[in-house]
């Protein structure tokens, strides 16, 4: 991951995936400037740039980051973030101008698979249930929808990362996102 | 005709607590703060406290046992007639959460909701 791994996307192009590097943040911040409004979601990222910048330096700061790069732009962000309850929270952003050719499943494949030689072992979502493209990549990598109400929709992990044995059964990092969501399980 | 607020103790609704409360001095009203049970007493306190030193004088409810949390709100946005202002949660990736608590405010809030967004928060 390190060195880099490449691929091609539905279209074509040479995608390489390489975990972020502090040298890297300029890139990261242009894809993001650029990154349409419109496809911005439940408040990320943000616009002002200013937060944009806070917002990258937290992520970027805390979690485990996997950029997908074409050529020397930044295309993609996948991270994983802690969440203090001892599980991650992922996120995934593909620019506009790459959406709809893989690149958001290879990220997401990515960043798990370097978070779990870092040592994490649950991960979740959420996600806007209207938004089709990302609930089908998430179900297409192995979550599953644990939780949804009308708005928002939690989705977890299928097993954990290190040891499918040690799957949580005690639904504990669970319970306390249904409190917080006051969402229905499904 | 004093705003009401729900604190969960979160930063985010501290942020619009600090909001309320200014709302509330620049009126030279109260202000009502409806506290999650889980928000401990030291928190109930500090909340009063703030108001203080803004010179707003902070009255502290607590919903019954079983009771939620945005009923409370919603009574005492209604008692007052005055706004609410909630703050959505945030998840570690700074994703906004609008709950089911937050939204059975907005659609059965008696008048406006306030639903603050930190200017300083991504």
């Amino acid at each position: 991951m390190t060195s880099g791994e490449n691929f091609q996307d539905a279209r074509g192009r040479t995608v390489e995936l390489r975990e972020y590097r502090p040298e890297d943040r300029g890139l990261l911040l242009a894809m993001y400037r650029t990154f349409d409004p419109e496809q911005r979601a439940q408040g990320i990222p943000p616009v002002h740039p200013l937060r944009l910048q806070e917002w990258v330096d937290l992520l970027t700061g805390e979690g485990v980051n996997v950029l997908a790069w074409f050529g020397d732009r930044v295309v993609g962000h996948a991270v994983l973030v802690p969440d203090g309850a001892g599980s991650h929270e992922l996120a995934v952003f593909v620019h506009q101008e790459f959406q709809g050719a893989g690149i958001g499943t290879h990220l997401v494949r990515a960043v798990l698979e370097l978070g779990r030689t870092r040592g994490v072992q649950h991960v979740w979502l959420t996600v806007e249930p209207w938004n089709g493209r990302a609930c089908a990549l998430y179900r297409r990598v192995g979550f599953q929808r644990t939780a949804a109400d009308p708005w928002e929709e939690v989705w977890e992990l299928e097993a954990c990362l290190e040891n499918p044995s040690a799957r949580r059964t005690d639904r504990g990092p669970q319970k306390s996102r249904s409190d917080f969501w006051g969402g229905l399980e499904v | 005709m004093r705003p009401v607020v729900w604190l969960d103790g979160s930063p985010w609704s501290w942020e619009a607590f600090g909001y309320a409360a200014e709302l509330a001095r620049g009126r030279g009203v109260g202000l009502v703060a409806v506290c999650d049970p889980s928000v401990p007493e030291e928190d109930r306190a500090r909340a009063v406290r703030e108001g203080a030193t803004r010179g707003v004088a902070v009255e502290v409810r607590v919903p019954e046992a079983g009771r939620r949390t945005e009923v409370e709100v919603c009574r005492a946005g209604e008692e007052e007639g005055a706004e609410v202002v909630v703050a959505p949660r945030r998840t570690a990736t700074r994703k906004v959460v609008l709950s089911a608590g937050v939204v059975w405010l907005l659609a059965n809030a008696p008048g406006p909701v306030v639903v603050y967004r930190s200017p300083r928060g991504p």
